[in-house]
Parts: C-alpha cells; structure tokens; sequence
C-alpha cells in the first residue's frame, strides 16, 4: 500500500492525554486538524477521541484509526492488534439518570446517524440504575472521576454485545455546574476540562470488560449563549449532545485483536501491531503515560510537540527518554514525514542549521 | 470496603533502566490482589534536592476493585 505520497504508510501514534489542560486538544475536538495533518503525513495515525471528539463535528478519514484510551495503552504495550476495515454495529448504553428530554435528543442523533450518514446503530440499551457520575481533580490539576455504579455500566454494555452490538456508545449523565469557575475558565479557553477524566474512567472500563470498541459522550443540559466562548470549546455548544462524533467514530473504529490472534492475518483485513509503530507524537510536558512509555522504551521514535502545554511538566529528561523536540504540530508532521521517507532526523538541514 | 473506583498517589523512586516496568511493578504492589489501575500517568517529577539525591515521580491513578 503506497498512499498518496508513494511511500508505504509510517503506522503513527497521536496521544494528547484527557483532562490535563493541554493548550492543543484539552477542549472539543481542537486537536482535529493537527490529527490530520498527522494522518496526511504519515498514512496511518492511531489516536483516542479525546483528539477526535467534537461533539457536532467530526471528521472521517480511513487513515486514522479510532481507538479508546485502554485499548490504546493496551495496543502500545503489545497486548492488542487493531483489525482495521470493519464497519461496526454501534450500540448505545443511555445512564437511567438521564431525564426524559435530554434522553429523546440521544435517541434521535442515534436515528438521525442511522438515517442521514447510514450508520449501524443499536441496539440501545438503558443502565438499570444511575450510573452516579462524580468529578474530581488530582493534586496534579489533571480531571478524574468516578461512579457509584459502575456493575450498571457493565451489565448494560454486556447486553448491548449480547444485542449484536460491536461497538459501544456510553452516554452518561454528568453534574450540570460541579464547579462554575472551572467551567468558565474552560469555556474561554484557559483551564482543564473537567468531565473529561470522568469520561475517561467510564469508556475504559467498558474497553477492559468487553474488548471492543468504546467511546462515551457526557449528557448535559445547554449552556446559556456566551459570547467570550473560546473557538476550541465551541463545538461543544453546537447542538443538544456531544453524540454525533462518537457514533461516526466508532462507526468505523478497529476491532481489538487480543494476544490469541496477534500475529495472524485473517479475512484479508489489516491487523496493526504495536512493533510496526514508527513515530509517537505526543505533548512534550505529558509524556508518563503508558502509550508514550511503552513506545518510547521499544525505541519508537518520540516526537515531543512544545507547543501544546498542559498542566503537567513531565518531560523527557524527567523521564530519562531521548526525544525529537517539534515547536508545533505541523513540524512535528514534517518530523513524521521525514521518518516515512527515510530521512534521518538528526540531518543538520531538517532543523535550520545545514552549516552544523 | 473500599469503593469499587477510587483515587490513588503514590512516589516512586526509579532506579535505571526502562520506567514501564517499575511502574507497573509499584502500582500493582500499592493496589494489591484484585485490583488494578484502571488509569494512571506520572504526573509530576521531584528532582534531586542534591547532586547525590534520587529524583522522584508521582503518579496518579485511578483504582478499579472489581467488585
């Protein structure tokens, strides 16, 4: 497979982790283009929906492949292959904590998917009892969350499997208002988002129950019209829910492949492995978490992009990696490109400097 | 009983050699049988208070006991 470019694809992983503030992704979809980008340089980009989600808005493109934050740890480390070609039968987990208004809206993006872009929806399945949505923040600054009941979110997406569901949408009633100053700061672009750690703690633990594809969206009641809202956090504001990008993304999402399987090539489709990985991109202040660790200690190149801060300052010398330093996400692309086409980084002219 | 999901920080102290696995080492002795980390990162780094001394790394995680 040569892609546009003539150049067999550079197998890339894209991590911006979730609720950490990060300047480029820490909102609503806003690493997107960088994603893209990413994806046009290297043929084939592995990233989670915290870089893809923005609610309303989505973007599909058979180079980037959708894959939940557990799974994704999961497939660094080499326990998971991603099988990609396959289009998924979405079913939808609905939290009973869901009021009946907010609940109708759901149902009828998981409708209108169906009926206006061809999706596989279903089947729905509502938890058996509130799922009990808490948010909290670490002493880091980074978002976390927890549930009251978390046996509902699993006996309910084992019914959505047991429905002939092949990936899962999980919309969970969040708290409108935890904390005001937080979600204003966040609204004009300037602090950590605050659901989404929660979020994070909700989808991986359907991943690790079911192994299939996950994603969640928060159920919320519309915020009143600001006109200081930061374009970042914008998608958010579009419509009644964030539902439309997690169904069009795990439409299409890679089946997850366990140990069993990995090494096998079966049905003619793709399987990708953890050791074909060439690049990992991922901010320079963020880099201690398992994908990051566990490519960059197999000796995948580390790309790390200064121009996305967050909260955290957890670097490569920190952390005792070697990293190709990128100012931004489009020399970061250049540095992906490079790599696909064989040209080694440390070339004094790639970096401005062709007397060194 | 400890709920089935709930914060957890500790500090380690990384000797050399790969990270991932020292990590994975200290959240499993920290959580215990029957639990595990559901999600975790380090999240902040402690350098050395002398040229002699140990840097340290904090990490955050979110503990899962199935229940």
């Amino acid at each position: 497979m040569g892609g546009a470019l003539g150049l067999p694809p550079l197998p890339t992983l894209m991590v911006v982790p979730t609720g950490v503030g990060c300047r480029v992704g820490g909102y609503a979809g806003d690493a997107l283009p960088a994603a893209r980008l990413l994806a046009a340089a290297s043929g084939c980009l592995i990233t989670h929906p915290n870089v893809l989600n923005a609610a309303s808005l989505y973007w599909s493109d058979p180079r980037i492949q959708y894959v939940e934050g557990w799974a994704l740890n999961r497939f660094a480390c080499g326990d998971l292959a991603l099988a990609t070609g396959r289009r998924q039968r979405v079913g939808l987990v609905l939290d009973a904590a869901i009021e009946e208004p907010l609940r109708l809206r759901h149902l009828q993006v998981a409708q209108a998917c169906g009926a206006s872009l061809g999706l596989a929806i279903g089947p729905v399945v509502s938890t058996d009892e509130p799922l009990g949505v808490g948010l909290a923040w670490g002493n880091s600054g980074a978002s976390w969350g927890t549930l009251g009941a978390p046996a509902a979110l699993l006996r309910a997406g084992e019914k959505v499997v047991e429905g002939g569901g092949t990936a899962i949408a999980v919309v969970a009633r969040f708290p409108d208002d935890p904390c005001a100053e937080a979600l204003a700061a966040y609204r004009h672009g300037d602090g950590v988002d605050g659901l989404a750690g929660a979020e994070a703690v909700i989808s991986h633990l359907l991943s690790r129950h079911l192994r299939v594809p996950c994603a969640h969206a928060p159920a919320l009641a519309a915020l009143p019209p600001d006109p200081l809202l930061d374009p970042r956090a914008a998608a958010e504001e579009l419509g009644h829910t964030f539902l439309p990008c997690v169904l069009v993304g795990l439409s299409r999402a890679p089946d997850l492949v366990g140990p069993e399987a990995i090494g096998a090539q079966g049905g003619g489709r793709e399987l990708l492995r953890a050791d074909q990985l060439g690049a990992v991109v991922a901010p320079a202040g963020a880099l201690g978490g398992e994908a990051v660790l566990a490519s960059a200690e197999r000796g995948v190149p580390l790309i790390a992009v200064r121009g996305n801060p967050c909260v955290l300052q957890v670097d490569g010398a920190a952390l005792g990696l070697k990293v190709v330093e990128a100012d931004s996400y489009a020399e970061a692309a250049g540095l992906v490109l490079a790599l696909r086409e064989g040209i080694a980084l440390e070339t004094a002219a790639l970096r401005g400097d062709p007397l060194a | 009983m400890s709920p089935p999901l709930e914060p957890l920080e500790l500090v380690i102290e990384p000797a050399g050699g790969p990270l991932l696995p020292q990590v994975h080492q200290a959240l499993a002795a920290r959580v215990g049988p029957g639990a595990e980390a559901l999600r975790w990162a380090i999240t902040r780094h402690h350098p050395p208070a002398t040229a002699a001394g140990v840097a340290r790394l904090t990490i955050e995680a979110v503990v899962w006991r199935q229940p």
